[in-house]
């Protein structure tokens, strides 16, 4: 298999475990979170920790993305190259 | 002796796969006969030539009378129709663009319209299983997001569409999932998906390599948006999107690269093909970081190594999206 292929598969691993990790962290963390007597900022802190999850996925998805572009045609490129 | 049910839902899928079947055919004619055809690009020079459009008419037509069957019957519920007919709309729009080009931006808005009929007729929960957490309730942002519930799965499965035929290919293992996960958690979405399988397993005949029919605007964003409604309708949300992390991966991807909407003509190509069908990365900076470009990033390939990727990286979303859909009835 080439080495792109291994990449995307790769890629979409990581991108399940993140995804896994995001709804394992709202089950944890997330939904029992409370403060005593204050149902409006536990629903506000609440949004904000799920929108800081879900920011941080994407972030962390286009960085994969990026990377993985520069390094496979950095491969095509030395191929290239040494021919 | 097979029960009524069970006689109505075997008679509903050789209904939707032979008039698939036999509608692709006359579709196929037709669009030759009046000259609405395309270029299959990704082919060495000599292969390159003409072929007939919209043939996603026809999973139009399996489709709707597999599941009218299944209504006839008592299998399944009005909320089916519903579903359907949101399906039906996204395909109207695909349609639509294809006879007159809708632009970048009008042909996402108008398929967020296919949501309605799900919405007006409330046929949805909002309080979807995710790994971990078998019942959420986010009722407000479930339904803030339900109008991208079937314009996003449409307008993704049309970006993938890029080689022969690649919608069946990626999507049968997604409703296949879906099935396979409503059977076990005793859910009616199975039989929709089946449905749906049993169109797409038909037309694949014309539109696998080398392709005789593409499915055009009308049959991507029929296919994407039947996938969004019936895993609202059915409740089968996570095993959606894990199943479509192809989709997903290619539509953030080049979305995030260019930092907007685009049609294929508005930006530089992502890839470019040779004489003798060997597709290259363009090397264009501006250019979407598309999964097909991404393949290709380390070397050339022909269409043909670039569909079995698509099939790899689609069954391994499919043992995904398995897992996920057991893991939603785990709980913490």
């Amino acid at each position: 298999m080439r080495r792109s292929t291994l990449t995307l598969l790769f890629i979409q691993l990581v991108s399940w475990a993140m995804l896994l990790a995001v709804s394992y962290a709202i089950a944890r963390f997330i939904v029992p979170f409370e403060l005593p007597s204050k149902r409006v900022l536990t629903g506000i802190l609440r949004g904000a920790m799920g929108v800081a999850l879900l920011a941080g996925w994407l972030a962390g998805w286009y960085l994969i993305f990026q990377t993985a572009y520069k390094r496979l045609s950095s491969v095509r490129r030395g191929r290239s190259d040494g021919a | 002796m097979p029960s009524v049910a069970e006689a109505s839902i075997a008679a509903s899928l050789l209904i939707t796969f032979i008039l698939t079947l036999a509608s692709a055919r006359l579709v196929k004619s037709y669009m030759e006969r009046i000259g609405k055809t395309g270029i299959d690009v990704h082919k060495p020079a000599e292969l390159r030539r003409p072929v007939a459009e919209m043939g996603g008419i026809a999973l139009l037509f399996g489709v709707s009378a597999g599941f009218t069957l299944l209504l006839l019957t008592g299998a399944i519920d009005f909320r089916w129709l519903v579903a359907l007919s949101s399906g039906l709309l996204a395909g109207l729009v695909g349609l639509i663009d294809d006879l007159k080009d809708l632009g970048d931006k009008l042909k996402p808005a108008l398929t967020m319209v296919a949501f309605l009929p799900i919405y007006l007729c409330g046929c949805y929960n909002p309080r979807p299983a995710l790994p971990f957490l078998p019942r959420t309730r986010i009722t407000i942002l479930y339904t803030l997001l339900l109008p991208f519930s079937i314009a996003v799965p449409a307008n993704a499965v049309n970006m993938l569409d890029v080689v022969n035929g690649a919608t069946p290919i990626t999507t049968i293992p997604v409703f296949l999932a879906m099935a396979i996960i409503a059977l076990i958690q005793g859910r009616d979405a199975w039989m929709p998906s089946i449905i749906l399988v049993a169109s797409l397993i038909a037309i694949l005949h014309y539109n696998r390599y080398p392709a005789r029919l593409f499915l055009g605007n009308v049959g991507d964003l029929f296919v994407g948006g039947m996938l969004g409604a019936i895993a609202v309708v059915g409740g089968v949300e996570i095993v959606a999107i894990v199943g479509m992390m192809p989709h997903i991966m290619n539509g953030f991807s080049s979305l995030s690269s260019v930092r907007g909407l685009f049609t294929r003509t508005s930006i530089p190509r992502p890839t470019v093909i040779d004489d003798r069908g060997l597709i290259w990365d363009s090397g264009e900076g501006r250019a979407p970081l598309t999964l097909v470009r991404l393949m290709v990033s380390d070397g050339p390939r022909t269409e043909p190594e670039v569909i079995r990727v698509l099939a790899i990286l689609s069954t391994s979303s499919f043992i995904l999206a398995l897992i996920t859909g057991l893991l939603t009835g785990v709980r913490l």
